[in-house]
């Protein structure tokens, strides 16, 4: 497996402070990868050191191209970031502009434009956004648009820092399968987060905890052991902390992620 | 205090509302309409019907009585204490021993005085909502909106502020507002629930929650412990409307071993 992200001893300090000590990840090229983290485990900051917001050299490699002074205009045209850090994240009113505004930053034709725009407002059914107001959308409808401008210019690797913290169940799992679905063609997704219902069909998990990587695992391994989860100060999605309970008083077999496979389970 | 609301309504919505808000109360608001309840009771828009504070039409003077908890805290200076002094300068308030009021705020929430000293930007997401809170009750409201202060916290912190309104309801016989977009937390901490969607529902807890088709049919998100209950009843099984998890698990536990001896 080829890796399509990789950080290589990286450190980081402000005002003597260490935040990152040789730092390592490997993100592996088509994955979904996830680094799970609580508040203040270092997520954002690991967030902006590998989308270059805090610039580092020659530390971050991103599908062959360092990351450096020289590099970073070809390297940042590879990732696509959605983050829920900005406090007023759209420069439009129109929903619309919003979507258009970047590649007409790129220099694309108009018609080209227009194209990419509408094939994403199609894969990922906002048409009921287009003519709304930005600041007249509801949090997850924010989100689902960070993402999507995410995604504008084809970057090979997205980039989410918390974006699932705003949508609801349904939200989060829709946007999930919709980038699954790009996953299959060739779209890396890094999703740091909090939030572990997020985390499900992750290939692999990543645990950041004071800014180390203390565990490289599996979801299926991660969720035996939710004390361990529990203790970073997670919170535990209501599926897995009920069956947990569940089977380790023996009322059923195995920890389950959907609440009627764990009923049948049960009340058979 | 008593607040009610008595067909009010607003041009831009299709309904009115009706419900009464009283102390030792949290009152649950989901929905995406949520914006206009706060716009209504800080007198941010022309409303039509009545808004009636202990049987009086509201007026700008109620408003010392209530205290909004925006989405997102901000901070104007570098410390907790400067923060507190003003709000102190804001409120006019010239009394000497002002620094009793700010020991008394900070204990209602739980800290120590000696965040005082802290600065803003080394303080967690968390610590700022939890000093947001401290300020907005240093005039003692009787009215506390909290707008999404649960969201984007980790497990223990969200824990954290849980109690935290759980003790202001119970302790300080606050009437709380509480807006989330996560339905389970309405479900968990509420007493009364009003639905801002595409129409306006309100009732007590079990009478929005223990009504599945209600929910289905306003397109409301159905609590997990609600959708495991109702599971439940699809195989036969009646379990009680628990609010927590340990509970739900111990009452499964029980129903379970009857099924197998």
């Amino acid at each position: 497996m080829s890796s399509i992200l990789s950080i290589n001893n990286l450190s980081y300090e402000i005002d003597n402070k260490i935040f990152f000590d040789n730092f390592n990840i490997y993100v592996e090229d088509k994955s979904f990868t996830s680094i799970i983290g609580i508040n203040r485990s270092g997520k954002t900051m690991l967030t902006k050191l590998i989308c270059a917001i805090i610039p580092t050299t020659d530390k971050c490699i991103l599908d062959g191209i360092y990351l450096n002074k020289e590099k970073v205009l070809k390297y940042i045209t590879k990732i696509g970031i959605a983050t829920n850090d900005f406090k007023s994240p759209f420069l439009f009113q129109k929903v619309k502009d919003e979507l258009f505004y970047p590649l007409s930053n790129l220099g694309y034709s108009d018609n080209k434009i227009e194209k990419i725009v509408n094939k994403q407002i199609k894969y990922f059914n906002m048409e009921n956004l287009l003519d709304k107001n930005t600041y007249d959308l509801t949090d997850g409808e924010k989100s689902k648009l960070l993402v999507v401008l995410a995604l504008i210019h084809n970057p090979k690797l997205l980039v989410l820092d918390d974006i699932f913290s705003d949508m609801n169940k349904e939200e989060e799992q829709y946007m999930i399968n919709k980038l699954l679905e790009l996953k299959k063609h060739g779209l890396t997704i890094l999703n740091i987060t909090s939030k572990l219902s997020s985390i499900y069909k992750s290939d692999k998990v990543f645990v950041l905890n004071n800014y180390k990587i203390e565990k490289e695992t599996s979801f299926d391994e991660l969720i035996k052991d939710t004390k361990y989860l529990e203790k970073l100060g997670f919170s535990i999605p209501f599926e897995i902390e009920l069956s947990s309970k569940l089977a380790s008083c023996n009322a059923i077999d195995n920890i389950s992620l959907n609440i009627e496979e764990m009923g049948n389970m049960l009340w058979k | 205090m008593e607040i009610k609301f008595a067909d009010v309504s607003f041009e831009e919505i299709n309904y009115n509302l009706n419900f009464a808000l009283k102390p030792k109360q949290i009152t649950g608001v989901y929905g995406k309409d949520y914006a206009y309840l706060i716009r209504f009771l800080l007198l941010n828009i022309e409303y039509s019907g009545n808004i009636l504070v202990n049987g009086k039409e509201i007026k700008e003077k109620d408003k010392k009585n209530f205290c909004y908890l925006a989405k997102n805290p901000y901070f104007l200076t570098e410390t907790v204490s400067d923060e507190f002094y003003l709000v102190k300068k804001e409120l006019k308030d010239s009394s000497k021993k002002f620094i009793d009021k700010i020991v008394s705020s900070l204990n209602m929430v739980g800290l120590s005085k000696d965040y005082l000293d802290r600065k803003i930007n080394s303080l967690s997401k968390s610590e700022k909502k939890i000093v947001q809170i401290a300020l907005g009750l240093i005039t003692n409201p009787e009215l506390v909106i909290f707008e999404k202060t649960l969201s984007n916290l980790d497990g223990n912190n969200s824990n954290r502020i849980k109690k935290l309104i759980e003790e202001l309801r119970s302790d300080y016989e606050k009437i709380i507002i509480l807006i989330d977009n996560d339905i389970n937390n309405i479900y968990e901490l509420s007493n009364q629930v009003i639905i801002l969607q595409d129409n306006f529902l309100s009732g007590s807890n079990k009478e929005i929650f223990s009504n599945i088709d209600l929910l289905k049919d306003n397109n409301i998100e159905i609590p997990d412990i609600i959708k495991f209950i109702n599971d439940a009843k699809n195989h036969g099984k009646e379990l009680s409307f628990s609010k927590n998890i340990k509970e739900l698990g111990k009452e499964v536990i029980k129903n379970v071993k009857e099924i197998n001896k």
